[in-house]
């Protein structure tokens, strides 16, 4: 390694890096030398673009006052400490759940059986890590800064510590990774799941407190956390944030992340320059005692590189964490019923249902919650019955529709399976697509019978009125639109079946194209709904018009026109589902994911 | 269209069955790339075709067209007498496929997968064959394990117990012997021969030609999408060898080595 800094890491793995990211960049160019990869990466670019753009014009509008002599220095590095700490918190947990060094499962036994010492693996892969960080930190920064005295200032400085933190969470995976380590024993019974429960946690309380903006506090006429719209709630959490920082045990908590947290709050030169150096070296003498740490890695590394593989395939393969978990020997003891009947149909549809029932106990949980939070949600905010029950009917469909996956996105690697079965297309797509549709159909009318109650008791509507006939017109259709909307998303997946999991490349791509599908699916809706509705409005008035019909008759009739165009509407992407199911290329999937 | 499991029936004195399988003029494209090139082919009942070729040379594409898995883009299909184009349901009751990776279902246990083959394809009375099968393939002791627990060797023995069970007329497997101990592999080319013993057309894809040679009545090589040579293995002898006695490796070897081979088939 003659001629190079030891703190590159070995020739061969900084070649490796190098490689990689020229076949990063070869992929990049690849994805857009096609029209589809073109419009898409654009899209996404556009959406990406629009975003940075808000938050530089932000900062450049407050850059109007370079230094805030109104803001108090000390709650600002306070602010600084915490949020540092709290961040630093996060990396540490997720380091719990990849504890040693982790490597790609494709580079893993390569890399360990290569001559090249462990110390050099660990550069190699901080390096990395580093790389990965850069954007983060961009964006870290054009967030922070501008709420800080000196944007000049604070942006390096955050940049700084968004690279330095992740180096502390590796040093973490590896000493917490220790076998022979007694903290790492103890913390190796920690189930895996529960880091990343109080990992989610802090995330959603973090988001929490940054995207509402409380009034000014009193006494402190600037406002750091001035975003959002104004809630009272988030005043008060923010109220105890500050608090809490101040409090003589966080402080001291908190002093390691001073001299990041200094050069970010600073207000002149004089007080950055000191702090920024000072953190300079720090995260440079930190990066070698994290490579330099005596701990042999390589079992943790490979049941770590092993689960996480094993992760990566299971949303590779169109099942998310929760869908995807493994299937207890309880669950596995009830019978599963055979809902649909025992027929080639009826035997697709159970497969399904065993998903459901076997694999989904978490994500149905999640789907309860969010029905009953929506179901209250309507009571409050829709004292109208029938409202209340076309929001339930219309939020459910949508929000649960993305989340229950229980059809095709959960099947992509069993399509070569599935395409030998012996039943007609349509068969195999109504079969697949109806055990999900089903679920979604009851929670969303088990959400709309459990409003009524709820009316009568707050907001003293009669029963006879919550469950009136239009709240059972808008139930009447549920069923209906739940497949509509089912079927739609599977015709479109089988169609351009692409599957992005989480850091791998292509993510401009599936930003621009996840948004113009929701958009061709919705203006697709939006067709079919105004066709009903004109159908309907054309029925009522030659009803009334030409033949005299009562209202009710009328209001009866159509709907029953409504209700014909959207089962048409069903027909229509049944068909156009067996299409997309019958000209499915097993190996054109494989050219779209690679 | 009569039954086709009647009309094939081998047994049929002084009639030659006809063949259970039926390619002709089969072609596959991947954009530019030709991956099967004017194939034909015919299997009949009880006969094991051994479909060997370099990486690369489209047995897979093949197969997997045959199966209905890839769309027919030029050519036709018979299973049974059923064109899997026209009539795929009714071609893809009689076939069974067997993968060289077989997924299985993960949240099915191996005896759940029998239950769940036996009535996608209509078998009735399946219990006691599918507790024969779970003997025979040894995994009997498995028959409450998931899919997502199995091992390679397991998850192939479970493709063979659901592609048997179905009472296919065509069965197709993709390098069948991959993942396999050496008590599997045994048990897996005796049930291959036996299966063909029982009437069925089995198109058998290996790289192991050991395999082929002792298993396969006649041979379909194939190189760079096109069929090279189809014949018996003496005719294969004949032919490329000039009569030497000559193993399939070296023929293998003759028939797909160079650019400028002429293509040879013995019809």
């Amino acid at each position: 390694m003659k001629g190079s800094l030891p703190v590159l890491g070995h020739p061969a793995l900084r070649r490796l890096a190098r490689m990689k990211l020229k076949a990063k960049v070869r992929s990049i160019r690849r994805r857009l030398s096609t029209p589809s990869g073109c419009l898409f990466g654009g899209v996404g670019l556009l959406l990406m673009l629009l975003w940075f753009g808000t938050l530089i014009a932000r900062g450049w509008v407050e850059q109007d006052q370079p230094i805030r002599p109104r803001a108090d220095p000390r709650q600002l590095e306070l602010l600084a400490r915490g949020t540092l700490a709290m961040f630093t918190m996060m990396v540490v947990l997720a380091s719990l759940a990849h504890r040693g060094l982790y490597l790609p499962q494709g580079e893993i036994e390569r890399l360990l059986s290569a001559p090249v010492s462990r110390v050099d693996l660990v550069r190699y892969r901080m390096l990395s890590n580093l790389a990965r960080s850069v954007l983060f930190g961009i964006i870290s920064g054009l967030l922070v800064a501008p709420r800080m005295p000196h944007f000049v200032f604070a942006y390096p400085a955050t940049f700084l510590a968004m690279l330095t933190v992740p180096v502390l969470g590796q040093a973490f995976a590896l000493v917490f990774g220790d076998a022979e380590n007694r903290l790492g024993r103890v913390l190796s019974r920690v189930p895996p799941s529960v880091p990343r429960i109080v990992l989610a946690v802090i995330v959603w309380a973090a988001m929490m407190l940054f995207l509402f903006d409380p009034p000014p506090a009193s006494g402190l006429e600037h406002d750091p956390f001035e975003i959002g719209p104004t809630v009272d709630v988030a005043a008060r959490a923010e109220q105890g944030w500050r608090s809490f920082l101040s409090h003589p045990t966080v402080v001291w908590l908190t002093l390691p992340f001073a001299p990041w947290a200094k050069a970010i709050s600073a207000g002149d030169l004089g007080t950055f320059l000191p702090w920024f150096g000072l953190s300079i070296g720090l995260f440079l003498v930190l990066f070698e005692l994290t490579a330099r740490i005596p701990i042999d890695f390589r079992e943790l590394s490979l049941e770590t590189s092993a689960d996480v593989a094993r992760r990566m395939r299971l949303m590779r393969s169109g099942q998310n964490a929760i869908s995807g978990a493994r299937v207890s020997k309880r669950a596995l003891a009830r019978r599963v019923p055979w809902i649909f009947g025992r027929t080639p149909f009826g035997a697709v549809a159970w497969l399904k249902c065993c998903s459901i029932f076997r694999k989904a106990r978490g994500t149905l949980l999640f789907a309860l919650i969010v029905t009953a939070l929506a179901t209250f949600a309507a009571t409050e905010l829709f004292p109208d019955p029938f409202g209340g029950a076309l929001f339930i009917a219309l939020l459910g469909t949508l929000y649960l529709g993305s989340g229950l996956r229980f059809d095709f996105r959960a099947d992509l690697d069993l399509m070569e399976i599935i395409k030998v079965w012996p039943l007609r297309p349509w068969k195999i797509f109504l079969a697949t697509i109806l055990p999900g549709a089903l679920l979604l159909t009851v929670l969303i009318e088990v959400a709309i019978l459990a409003r009524s109650p709820l009316l009568a008791w707050r907001a003293d509507v009669p029963f006879d009125v919550a469950l009136g006939p239009r709240v059972l017109g808008v139930m009447a259709g549920v069923p209906l639109v739940s497949i509509l909307w089912v079927a739609l998303d599977n015709a479109v997946f089988l169609v351009m079946p692409v599957r992005f999991v989480p850091g791998q490349s292509g993510a401009m791509q599936h930003t621009g194209r996840t948004m113009v599908m929701l958009v061709l699916r919705l203006l697709l809706l939006a067709v079919l709904a105004f066709s009903a509705w004109g159908l309907a409005f054309a029925t009522t008035f030659v009803a009334t018009e030409w033949f005299g019909a009562s209202a009710g008759i009328a209001l009866w009739l159509a709907s029953c026109a409504a209700m014909l165009v959207v089962m048409l509407g069903v027909g229509a992407l049944l068909q156009a589902g067996a299409w997309a199911l019958a000209r499915f290329d097993v190996s054109r999937e494989r050219i779209l994911t690679g | 269209m009569p039954d086709p499991l009647v009309a094939l029936d081998p047994d049929e004195p002084g009639q030659t069955p006809p063949p259970r399988l039926s390619v002709r003029g089969l072609t596959k494209r991947y954009g530019d790339e030709l991956a099967v090139e004017d194939l034909s082919l015919e299997v009949a009942p009880g006969e094991i075709l051994g479909l060997v070729g370099p990486n690369g040379a489209g047995k897979t594409t093949t197969l997997r067209s045959i199966a209905g898995i890839l769309p027919i883009q030029h050519g036709q299909v018979l299973v049974g007498g059923y064109d899997i184009a026209r009539d795929e349901a009714r071609a893809k009751s009689q076939l069974a496929w067997v993968p060289d990776d077989p997924q299985p279902f993960d949240s099915l246990t191996v005896a759940e997968h029998l239950e769940f083959t036996a009535h996608l394809y209509r078998v009735s009375d399946w219990r006691a064959r599918a507790a024969e099968l779970l003997e025979l393939f040894e995994l009997t002791d498995k028959r409450d394990a998931l899919g997502g627990e199995l091992s390679r060797g397991m998850r192939q023995k479970l493709a063979f117990c659901s592609a048997w069970l179905a009472h296919p007329g065509v069965v197709m497997l993709d390098e069948p012997l991959s993942g396999l101990d050496p008590r599997g592999i045994r048990a897996a080319r005796q049930a291959i021969s036996d299966l063909a013993g029982s009437g069925v057309a089995v198109v058998l894809s290996s790289h192991l030609l050991e395999l082929i040679e002792a298993l396969a009545g006649r041979l379909l090589i194939m190189d760079r999408g096109k069929a090279v040579f189809t014949g018996t293995l003496a005719e294969a002898r004949e032919q490329i060898a000039q009569g030497q006695a000559s193993s399939l490796e070296e023929i293998f070897l003759a028939v797909t080595e160079g650019d400028d081979e002429p293509e040879r088939a013995a019809q």
